[in-house]
């Protein structure tokens, strides 16, 4: 009511209203007029003269006003725009258009170029088969995980919003893991080590199955189920230092199946991990997620990997209560379902991507 | 036209047929096909798409995985409750039913808006899915507010004609249940009506002021 008041001296609001146009478009423009929630007592006045003019200009008018209000629905493809799913699809895109621009530009440089468009193709795709030599990126979304089988018959599971570099040659076998988590069921090949890059640190095998984990930008994590793996950190241990016969750098550590370790600059922590507590750590590959009395910070601090929300612990005595159960990975509502069950807590929505759990006795 | 939506009636056989892999029942073909448009035209309102054909396959893809995995779970999970009792499964279809009812209406009316093109559609959006007053519009767009306005009004009459021409009546289309006899009554009366789209002007300015 007030806006309307306001906007009295807006005379400048001419009326919108033009003669060639039918009934139809003229009831258009008073739509947007009236419903703009600002129009001046005058033109509230025109607007009741042409209403009442005639049952044309009365049901051009209503059939609009029913269509506008219909149009309300429309409002939640904002909410779609900036959901996880939209973001994911807009960095692929982005992606791709940029091979496709050095694509096109060499198509158009001529021969020379074509050559080297062929030998991109042959690094980029399965045009040119070479067994021993792949270069690709897997990425999962949040809540997603997939499982690669690699050219050289390794297999990995990619865990929830992780990303993985794999770049093959007939020397090595160079991982860079990105972000998040991976399972790698190694297959031996003694020529051609088999290293696991997560920012600086490095993590290489042989024949083996382990896990790595980016905490942070620094901080990984490794969990060893079966052979041996050696740890590297700091930049000079690079993809061409591994790879040099003879120049092998002295390593920060080596690591037995059944042992976890966190290392960045040096080893922060390395312990010895009975094969159930193993089990329950790398359940996820399952497609479970499993707690065997973790704290509950921890818990949510995973189920937010998972889920893409963020979870407040409304107060701060609930945060060290201990958790033990199983959760099925998969929709967020299955998810926070299992852990009110497994807390005894309730989570409220706070917003979209934002939860708080609270005691279930306080409403 | 939005490229997005050309893409789509381009390539909606193949998309289609994407689901088609794992679905068998065709509502829910026709169901996922819809999502998929509304979900990539949804992101190309924000940003510019470069590789529509592909966004919309790419996108078509992650939704056959991921509604795969979840009906997957439900059918699971109504053998695991053994109780599964035929009023629980009728509940949970028929509300699968209202709210697959009005995803098609919002598929309907977000085609309607794809079809307009870039400056009226532009105007519609920002009016309808940002919620911006003519003012704004006009100094987002950088031109008067007459201009705005009449962008915003010539794109609901362009929406109109295309949903007439797609078989949909708007009179019926998306209507509250109450809705038709509020019709009747304010067609019967001159002053009612008169004071009834006032009344919509009011609500409107009530709610948003």
């Amino acid at each position: 009511m007030i806006a309307m008041v306001t906007a009295v001296n807006e005379a400048e609001n001419v009326i919108p209203i033009s003669a060639k146009n039918s009934i139809g478009a003229e009831a258009s423009e008073w739509i947007v007029v009236m419903q703009n929630g600002d129009a001046s007592p005058e033109m509230q006045a025109a607007f009741a003269a042409w209403y009442n003019k005639s049952d044309k200009n009365r049901e051009a008018y209503d059939e609009r006003a029913t269509l506008w209000r219909d149009f309300d629905a429309v409002e939640l493809l904002g909410d779609i725009a900036e959901s996880n799913q939209s973001r994911q699809l807009l960095r692929e895109d982005v992606r791709l258009a940029r091979w496709g621009t050095i694509g096109r530009r060499a198509a158009m440089a001529g021969i020379a170029a074509s050559f080297a468009l062929l030998i991109g193709l042959a690094q980029f795709s399965d045009i040119i088969p070479a067994p021993w030599r792949e270069q690709n990126t897997y990425e999962t979304l949040v809540g997603e995980q997939k499982t690669v089988k690699l050219a050289d018959g390794s297999t990995v599971n990619l865990n929830t919003d992780s990303k993985m570099k794999v770049a093959f040659s007939h020397g090595a076998r160079n991982i860079t893991l990105e972000r998040g988590e991976a399972y790698f069921e190694v297959y031996p090949d003694k020529a051609r080590p088999f290293s696991v890059h997560a920012g600086e640190r490095v993590v290489r095998a042989v024949g083996t199955a382990f896990a790595v984990r980016r905490l942070g930008e620094e901080k990984v994590s490794v969990t060893v189920t079966k052979g041996r793996v050696a740890l590297f950190s700091g930049e000079d241990r690079s993809t061409e230092s591994l790879d040099q016969e003879g120049a092998a750098p002295e390593p920060l550590a080596e690591l037995d199946a059944g042992s976890r370790a966190v290392f960045d600059k040096a080893v922060e922590e390395v312990e010895a991990v009975e094969p159930e507590k193993i089990a329950t750590k790398l359940a996820w590959r399952g497609g479970v997620l499993a707690f065997s009395g973790e704290k509950l910070s921890t818990v949510v601090d995973e189920m937010g990997r998972y889920t893409g929300m963020k979870i407040d612990i409304a107060s701060p005595e609930y945060a060290d209560m201990t958790i033990s159960g199983y959760m099925k990975i998969g929709a967020y509502e299955d998810m926070f379902e299992a852990l009110e069950l497994m807390a005894g807590l309730k989570v409220a929505r706070v917003s979209r991507d934002h939860v708080v759990l609270t005691n279930a006795d306080e409403g | 036209m939005s490229i997005i939506f050309r893409a789509f009636l381009a390539n909606e056989r193949a998309i289609r047929r994407i689901f088609e892999r794992y679905f068998r029942r065709a509502e829910d073909v026709d169901e996922l096909t819809q999502e998929t448009f509304i979900r990539c035209f949804s992101a190309e309102t924000k940003n510019e798409i470069r590789n529509p054909r592909a966004f919309l396959f790419r996108a078509a893809k992650n939704l056959a995985l991921s509604e795969r995995k979840k009906k997957f779970r439900s059918t699971t999970e109504y053998f695991e409750d053994s109780g599964g009792t035929e009023v629980f499964i009728d509940e949970a279809s028929a509300s699968a039913e209202a709210s697959l009812d009005g995803r098609r209406k919002l598929a309907m009316l977000t085609q309607a808006i794809a079809s307009l093109p870039t400056d009226y559609r532009q105007a519609f959006l920002m009016r309808k899915v940002e919620n911006l007053k003519i003012a704004q519009i006009a100094a987002r767009m950088n031109v008067t507010e007459r201009t705005a306005g009449h962008r915003v009004a010539t794109a609901l009459e362009m929406c109109l004609a295309h949903l007439r021409k797609a078989g949909y009546d708007p009179a019926e289309f998306g209507r509250r249940a109450a809705a038709p006899s509020a019709q009747k009554s304010v067609a019967n009366s001159r002053q009612s009506a008169a004071s009834s789209a006032l009344d919509d002007r009011n609500g409107d300015s009530s709610e948003r002021g």
